[in-house]
Formats: structure tokens, sequence, C-alpha cells
């Protein structure tokens, strides 16, 4: 019941799998659907790019995957764990080891350094050695020599590498980024895509929603959401992913 | 308890970070706490110095004398002899002496000088400032009826100067020579009761020779119980002698030491407690300063949450985060509190209390800082609840949206 509907993730257990789940929000008396039944899954290594107008749900789905939200019907697993009707605390810790998120915005607290920015999800996990582990992985988005900035002193192409390795020290089993490059001109832009590429390639499992056609020609599928449903879910041609690259 | 004293130093930094507006927040608990240690001090200090004022007088004695208002004066009026009466009728009483105190003449380079001659028994007696020199009245004293005397420490310098070794000196009461054969040591303490706030200095003459004098009455009874305990029992049982020697109309009154104290001590008490309950209203108008400047903070960083929450933090961590911050505003205005209460203290005890008394007592500092620390903490715990269950329970969703 596990295995992926897509054929090419069907011999590993998906790292998210969705069936049939929707959302409804009732504002006042009224109720308003943002997912009316959506299924999908994704394995382990793929890049997944959600796309859709505005109000079609792709941020109610980014907030479920993330597990900042629980739908109201249908069923999630993450890594195999059925999430969709845990407790807010049993949430928190999943976000905690095994989600990484990059937001529009960076979203990084302004008083702290790059550093301790990146070491936070640590923080809250107990790790004595965070420090250690965050400048590993600042060097590797290549900000070791900005590891004592803080925030407002970084560009905002550094401020998104920081949040990206903020998402990657507790080695998630996937990376949301919700409008990652939305705040970034088109050269910073294309190097925080490379970057993504490059997670991709060493195997971290990426789904990023966006609005923006060549950002989301980066990714290796795209999931189309209109209205509340998926309209398209297909592999991104091989051609388009070669122009990327070069 | 890593995690801990990071959250700690973090809520420090913010603290820092926001100083005037940290030290404005804090001003409500800072006032409140310094005027609770203000007045623990004072009072303190003021209790300890009021129970050093009385330490000189015993408290096993009691003063027996007839009230003021009563139907036959006469009647009441307490003679001489009365003493060794009221001892054979009361016989738990260690003794019962009678009490004279009268101004007397004397002449000090040849200008007239009034004395307060005061009668005393063998022993310490009433007064127990200890002796500089000589000795206290003994029972040949007494029973010879000798003209000897004990002057105070000022009666001495007032009437033979330091110079001269008193022992032996003669000093002339109402034209007859009385013999010194001791002299008190300064009082320990002055103002308040002490030696010589009426401007007269006195001498101690043995209450043998009251009837020499032509006394028939006496003030009253000083009647001496075996310990402090028994002495309201002893001198409700003189008071009872005296009702069957003078007949039940006669009216008597009671006073002593511990009396007198509690009297002081109950005044201040009621005081510390007026100014208490308006200092406690200040340290709740402080607490609320923090509680809604915690809701700003909560507001300010509803973002700041969400991004924290979206981490995976739990309510847990995000409820320690804000409530650490508010106990650390609550401790460190308690600690500014604190020594600005110490240092007011200071000031009115050197200027006010000291004018009671020459011999200071020093307040104690440990339930002082034990007070702050609780109040500063109870405030603290008590208005920095709400922002930090408010903070915790944020939708991380919203919170992250919020601009």
């Amino acid at each position: 019941m596990s295995s992926a509907w897509r054929g090419d993730g069907a011999l590993e257990q998906p790292v998210v799998y969705m069936e049939q789940v929707s959302k409804t929000y009732a504002i006042g008396n009224i109720k308003v659907p943002a997912l009316r039944g959506v299924s999908f899954s994704v394995a382990p290594g793929e890049y997944v790019a959600v796309m859709g107008p505005s109000g079609s749900g792709k941020s109610t789905l980014m907030n479920l995957i993330g597990c900042l939200d629980k739908p109201t019907t249908g069923l999630y697993k993450l890594d195999g764990v059925d999430v969709s009707a845990q407790s807010d605390q049993a949430l928190a810790a999943i976000r905690l080891k095994k989600l990484g998120f990059v937001f529009q915005g960076f979203n990084l607290l302004p008083r702290t350094s790059a550093l301790r920015n990146v070491a936070l999800p640590l923080f809250y996990q107990g790790d004595r050695n965070r420090e250690a582990k965050a400048a590993k992985v600042l060097e590797k988005v290549g900000l070791r020599e900005r590891a004592y900035h803080r925030p407002a002193e970084l560009s905002g192409g550094e401020q998104q590498r920081v949040a990206i390795a903020r998402a990657l020290i507790n080695d998630p089993s996937v990376v949301l980024a919700d409008e990652p490059t939305g705040n970034l001109d088109s050269v910073t832009a294309e190097g925080i895509m490379g970057l993504f590429q490059q997670l991709n390639d060493e195997g971290h499992t990426i789904i990023m929603v966006t609005h923006d056609d060549d950002i989301a020609r980066h990714a290796k599928r795209i999931i189309r959401l209109r209205d509340g449903l998926v309209v398209d879910d297909a592999p991104v041609e091989l051609r388009t992913l070669v122009n990327a690259r070069s | 308890m890593n995690k801990l004293a990071e959250l700690v130093g973090e809520a420090l930094q913010n603290i820092w970070t926001n100083m005037l507006r940290s030290l404005l927040t804090m001003l409500g608990l800072i006032i409140g706490v310094g005027a609770v240690i203000a007045i623990l001090a004072v009072g303190d200090s003021t209790t300890k110095s009021v129970i050093n004022i009385l330490s000189p007088y015993s408290l096993a004695s009691a003063f027996i004398f007839p009230k003021a208002q009563q139907p036959d004066p006469l009647l009441a009026a307490i003679r001489y002899s009365d003493a060794q009466r009221v001892k054979r009728l009361v016989p738990d009483a260690a003794d019962v002496l009678p009490v004279m105190s009268l101004p007397m003449e004397t002449r000090v380079n040849h200008q007239d000088k009034t004395v307060r001659v005061v009668s005393a028994g063998v022993g310490q007696g009433f007064d127990t400032t200890p002796l500089a020199e000589g000795r206290l009245f003994n029972d040949q004293d007494l029973s010879a009826h000798r003209r000897v005397a004990i002057l105070s420490a000022q009666a001495r310098a007032d009437l033979l100067g330091d110079s001269v070794d008193p022992i032996g000196q003669f000093v002339r009461l109402n034209g007859s020579d009385f013999e010194v054969v001791g002299v008190k040591a300064q009082p320990i303490s002055g103002g308040l009761l002490g030696g010589n706030t009426s401007g007269l200095i006195t001498v101690y003459i043995p209450y043998t020779i009251i009837p020499q004098l032509g006394y028939t009455y006496v003030f009253g009874l000083s009647v001496v119980a075996p310990d402090t305990a028994s002495l309201t029992a002893v001198s409700d049982k003189a008071i009872a002698a005296l009702k069957k020697l003078h007949g039940e109309r006669a009216q008597y009154e009671e006073r002593d030491i511990k009396q007198l104290s509690d009297g002081i001590l109950r005044v201040f008490g009621i005081l510390t407690g007026v100014i208490s309950v308006i200092a406690s209203i200040s340290l709740v108008v402080g607490g609320v300063g923090i509680m809604n400047i915690m809701l700003v903070s909560v507001t300010e960083r509803t973002r700041e949450i969400g991004i924290r929450k979206a981490i995976g933090a739990t309510r847990g961590d995000i409820l320690v985060q804000f409530f650490i911050e508010a106990l650390l505003i609550c401790l460190i205005g308690g600690l500014i509190g604190l020594l600005l209460g110490v240092a007011l203290a200071e000031v009115v005890i050197h200027l006010w209390i000291k004018q009671l008394t020459p011999n200071l007592v020093s307040f104690a500092w440990a339930p002082i800082i034990a007070v702050s620390v609780l109040f500063a903490g109870g405030v603290g715990v008590l208005f920095g609840t709400y922002p930090a269950v408010r903070a915790s329970y944020l939708n991380p969703i919203e919170a992250l949206r919020y601009e």
C-alpha cells in the first residue's frame, strides 16, 4: 500500500506519500476547500517543483508536506510513517528530525550569527557539537568566511545560502523550498538553483514551490496544481535539464 | 543545562539590545522592590535599635503605681511600708522595692543644679547599665541607712568632673552629703529613654533613706520577678496584694520594658505594614508593565517564533525561552531595586533613625536579599507566564506570514 503509484519510485519506499489528501479551512461559518483530494508520492532523491497560480493550494500543500499543518482528510506518510493525525508536539519533533525549510524571505534570526542560525535546529535537538557541524555545512554552501556575520551583513544570496545550510544541518529526508529565489535577482537566483542542483546530485530530496517556469525547469519533475487538484504531474524534459546545467 | 544557559544568554542579549525599553519596563518593579527593601531594612534596623536602647533595663522587673484617674486617690497612694507587706503577700516575687524619683538641689562651682535622685536596692535593679567604677549598694548600705550614692556617667561628669577620682567623694543633695561608692558606665544608648533627655542628671541612693528624707508615700513599687516569663504573673499578684491592703476601689497600673518595647515595635510594625501594602501595589503595577512589554515583544517577534517552530522548536521550547526572558527582566529589576532600596535605607537610617539612637544596629542582609529575589521572581512567574504561553501557542504558519 505504501508503494508509489509513479513507476520510477516503485522499488523504494517513497519519502512523501499522499493519498486523497484534502484540506478545508473554516473562515467563520464558511468552509473554504484549499486542497480537494491530492495524491502523489515522491521517491528518495527526487527533485520536484510544485507549480500553480495563487489560490491553487500549493502553499497549503507545502504546509502539509512540511508538517506545519494537518490534512482534513486523507493519508500522508513521511518516510513511511503516517503523520496525518499526529499531535502538534509530535509534528514539531518530525520537523526537527526529518525536514528542512528554505523560505522566500530567508527567515533567519536577525540578531544571530550565520553560524548559530545554521546550528539552531541542532540546538533544539540538544546537540553539543552543533557549531562544528554548522561550520561544515556553511563551508559546503560556500560561506565559511561569513560564519560570524549577522544576516544584515550578508547579501540576499548569502542569506539564502545560510538558510539552505540551516535546512541541511539535520540531514533531512526532504528539503522544502518555498519560492527560494523570489526575493533574489536572476543572477543570484541562478547561483541558488545551482546549489539546489548540487544538493540533489548528492542525493537530497527536494520539493520546491514556485510560480516561475524558469526556476521550475531546474527540477526533474513538475506537479501543477489548480483549484486544489493536481492537474499535471510530469518529468521535465532532459533538454531543459541540460540547458540549466550549462 | 547547556540549553538553559544558552537561552539565558540569548535572553540577556535581547534585554541588552533593547536597553532603554528594558529599563523602563523594569521601572515599576525597581520601585516596588526598592520600596519593600528600604522598608524592611529601615524596619529591621529600627527594631534592633529599639531593642538595643531598652537592653540596659531589666526585662524581669515591673513598675506598679496608682492610676492617675481613680475614685479615691488617697486610698490608692502607695506607702513606703507597702513594699514589705506586698513582699510578704507575694512570695513568688524575687524582690519588691519602693520606688522614688525626686528632683534635688546641689551646687556645682557655686551654681545651683537640679539632679534627679532615684531610689535603688541591692544589685542591678531596673537599670542594668554596668558600673564603670566602684560598687553597687550592699545589704549594709541599706540596713544601716548609709548616705551613699551611685552616679550616672553624666552625673559624674557634671558634678565631679572627669579628672577627679569619684569614689569617696561627696555630693551634697538637699543639704546633706552622700558618699559616692560607684559610677555607672556611659549608657550604651540614650536618646529615646536614656539618661539625660530631661536635662536632669541621675544619682542613685539606697531606698532605705526615703523615710529619713521625710517621705511616707512613694511613686510606686518595683516588683522583680525571678525571670522574664513570670513577670506578668508576679506583677498581677502584686497588684492584687495592693488592692487587698488598700481596698478594692484602689486602682493600679503596671509598666514594664517589655510592654514598652512591644508598643514601640507595634507602631513600627503597623507603619511597615501600611508601606508594604503600597509597595506591593507598585509591584503589581510593575508586573503588569512587564507583562505588557512581554506581550509586545511576543508580537514583535512573531516571525522569529514562526521560524523557530518551523525548524522544530516545541511549544515548551518557546515557552521556556520567553519565560526565561521575563524572569530575567524581573530578576535584574529586582537586583537594581535591591541596590536602590538599600541605598535609600542607609540614607533614612543615617538621617532619621540615628537621631533616635546613637548606637545604631544595621539591618541583616540575608532576609533582604531573599525577599527581593522572591518578590522579583514572583512577579516574573506571575506576569511572565501568560505572554510566554501565548508565544508558545502561536501557529507557525500564521507566525511565518506575519510582517
